[in-house]
């Protein structure tokens, strides 16, 4: 009796320290975010790790380059590439705060990377579940797999508080003064 | 690597004319690719089964009018799309046939009054009448509409003068379910199951004569950019930057005519910590992507106003969205953007060969409007859909199919027109497992 509560009580500890790892990546993906917010972009940031350390640090990138594909994955990426091998990604996770798009879990796939945590799922675009299932589909690259929903309610709280500014760049600019920013997060529905 | 005949002789600066285009054109042929759900309706039509009779000419609006007031007060099952009144030489072949032999047994629970269903039924009928009546064959409903008692009973009403002598053979047939989605599938299934009338339009893709107008318009010079495209990934391949996989992006809106504005070679072994032939690579330069990325740039110059786009200094740059080989700098170089385009909108994209899932997504994320692309990659490509539920098993090749067909997904926020471009004499990767 004494024993299995022991058991108990250590995986517990071995949980709460794995949670509390995960969880300290994706502040670190989420501080990214909102410097992509500061930086007038889609706040969305993202950091890999490989063996305990950060290797790479990425934010959403596409209205300054006008590049429709620079998402914060594809920086951090790129950012990588220039010290290591591409083989690097086979022991390295990512930690997203959104859920990667279908051309980012393509990419993702292609260069092996081990695991994937994201914040929020994406049902626009989502390649890890949203739309499509990249990660798991049958593909010539080994599957790997995906976890959801870590900070998600920061992650969509980023993201209501870029679409509630007003687009100076649209054609016909909306004002969205009147807009208020609504803070509850639904829970998500299982 | 191996010598190729066309790509030693050196390219020349200020050649890119009509001149170079046609020096290295390919000839072969636009085909449109079918979307997902159209391949999907390919392996698998969808029928129902429906009551077929015939009927004196004469009669026909009559019981026509009949039977269709008749259900209209039950659960309808459109079948606007097949034809009610079919003369007899327009039958399919199987149904056809029929006509001069004998009843099969099957029929004969549904041959009614007179019991004369294993007899020569309706041809008898027919021949009956001295002056042989024209009769047309027609299509009553779905059977799941009315039973088959309701309809016969319906049919002698219609046609009390036959009622008396020889009740009307009613047969059951199996109809496709969904409308065509093309002449060329209406004809299909008028040969199958009955026939079928295409009324334009397809819910399943792009209406195809907004396809027949854009392959028209791209169809004379494609051949030129197909050949281009291949002549851009020879030259970063034989530089050992990547494989012989090209891009080349076309802008047709120029005041000057279609005009290439971007070529690109895929430079996946280019600066990488690894040497060439390991693993993927450098996933982010596939052609695609590196095409993208040099039209972001002109764009970003453009914004700008800067005379040459700016290099990002000091920032690592593995997304080689720099032109790398001579051809590409000299189109880089010398070809202009409109002013105030965004992304890739409009542009066109030509391509030696189908496109990954990665670099379809990006494809549509820049908004372009339509792509062509030499060889299809049945295991890695993300723009043909026609493995969606192939027997692979057939050909021996249990490989994986992707089948995708990202070019147009209803979910998505972007379509695009996809072309393959079928060419015979066109580079063929060895590696099928590769991702272009």
């Amino acid at each position: 009796m004494e024993i299995d509560e022991k058991a108990m009580e250590s995986d517990k500890d071995a949980l709460t320290l794995q949670d509390q790892t995960h969880q300290q990546y994706m502040r670190a993906a989420l501080e990214m975010a909102e410097q992509a917010l500061a930086s007038d972009e889609v706040p969305v940031g993202c950091v890999l790790v490989n063996h305990g350390q950060i290797i790479g640090k990425g934010m959403n990138d596409t209205n300054r380059s006008l590049n429709g594909t620079r998402h914060a994955e594809f920086l951090a990426i790129n950012s990588i590439l220039s010290k290591h091998p591409p083989s690097i990604f086979s022991e390295t996770d990512l930690y997203v705060t959104v859920e990667p798009c279908i051309m980012c879990a393509s990419a993702l796939r292609q260069f092996q990377i081990r695991a994937v945590y994201f914040g929020c799922s994406n049902d626009r675009f989502g390649g890890t579940g949203g739309v499509l299932s990249i990660h798991s589909d049958p593909g010539v690259d080994k599957p790997h797999p995906v976890y959801g929903g870590l900070f998600r309610e920061e992650a969509i709280m980023l993201l209501r508080r870029f679409y509630v500014q007003e687009n100076e760049k649209a054609p016909e600019p909306k004002p969205k003064k009147d807009r208020q920013l609504n803070t509850e997060v639904l829970p998500l529905s299982r | 690597m191996g010598s190729r005949s066309d790509a030693e002789s050196p390219y020349q600066p200020d050649q890119l004319t009509d001149g170079l285009l046609k020096t290295f054109t390919r000839s072969g042929c636009l085909i449109a690719l079918r979307t997902k759900a159209e391949a999907t309706l390919l392996n698998d039509v969808q029928t129902t089964e429906a009551y077929i009779t015939e009927i004196p000419l004469k009669s026909a609006s009559a019981v026509l009018k009949t039977v269709d007031s008749a259900i209209r007060e039950f659960e309808p099952i459109n079948l606007n799309h097949l034809r009610r009144l079919v003369k007899p030489e327009h039958l399919p072949s199987h149904l056809q046939k029929d006509e001069d032999k004998e009843r099969p047994k099957s029929w004969g629970d549904i041959v009614v009054d007179p019991p004369r269903s294993t007899g020569v039924g309706a041809t008898d009928h027919v021949t009956g009448f001295n002056g042989q009546p024209p009769i047309l064959h027609f299509l009553a409903c779905a059977t799941s509409v009315i039973s088959h008692e309701h309809l016969q009973s319906l049919l002698s009403i219609a046609l009390p003068s036959l009622a008396s002598s020889l009740g009307p053979c009613v047969r059951i047939i199996k109809v496709p379910l969904n409308s065509p989605t093309s002449h060329d599938q209406a004809e299909e299934f008028s040969r199958h199951y009955w026939p079928t009338v295409y009324k334009g339009g397809n819910p399943f893709g792009p209406h195809p004569s907004v396809f027949a107008r854009a392959t028209e318009e791209i169809q004379h010079q494609a051949g030129d950019y197909m050949g281009l495209a291949m002549r851009a990934g020879r030259a970063t391949s034989s530089e050992g930057k990547g494989e012989p996989i090209g891009a080349v992006i076309v802008d047709r809106s120029c005041s000057k005519g279609p005009t290439v504005v971007v070529v690109a070679g895929d430079a996946r072994w280019n600066n990488i910590v690894t040497p060439e032939g390991s693993g993927s690579g450098n996933v982010m330069a596939h052609a695609v992507m590196r095409a993208i990325g040099m039209v972001a740039k002109k764009r970003l110059a453009l914004a700008n106003d800067l005379q040459a786009p700016a290099m990002d200094g000091e920032q690592p740059n593995l997304f080689n969205d720099e032109p790398l080989t001579p051809l590409e700098r000299d189109v880089y170089s010398r070809a202009v953007l409109a002013p105030g385009g965004y992304l890739c909108l409009d542009l066109e994209l030509y391509l030696t060969h189908e496109p990954c899932l990665m670099c379809s997504m990006a494809i549509l994320h820049s908004r372009f409007g339509r792509v062509v692309f030499g060889q299809r990659m049945p295991r890695t490509g993300g723009l043909t859909a026609d493995n969606v539920g192939g027997n692979t098993s057939c050909t021996g090749d249990s490989a994986p199919r992707s089948g995708y067909g990202l070019w147009w997904s209803p979910g998505l926020n972007w379509k695009y027109l996809a072309w393959s471009f079928d060419d015979p004499s066109q580079t063929a990767l060895s590696d099928r497992d590769i991702h272009v």
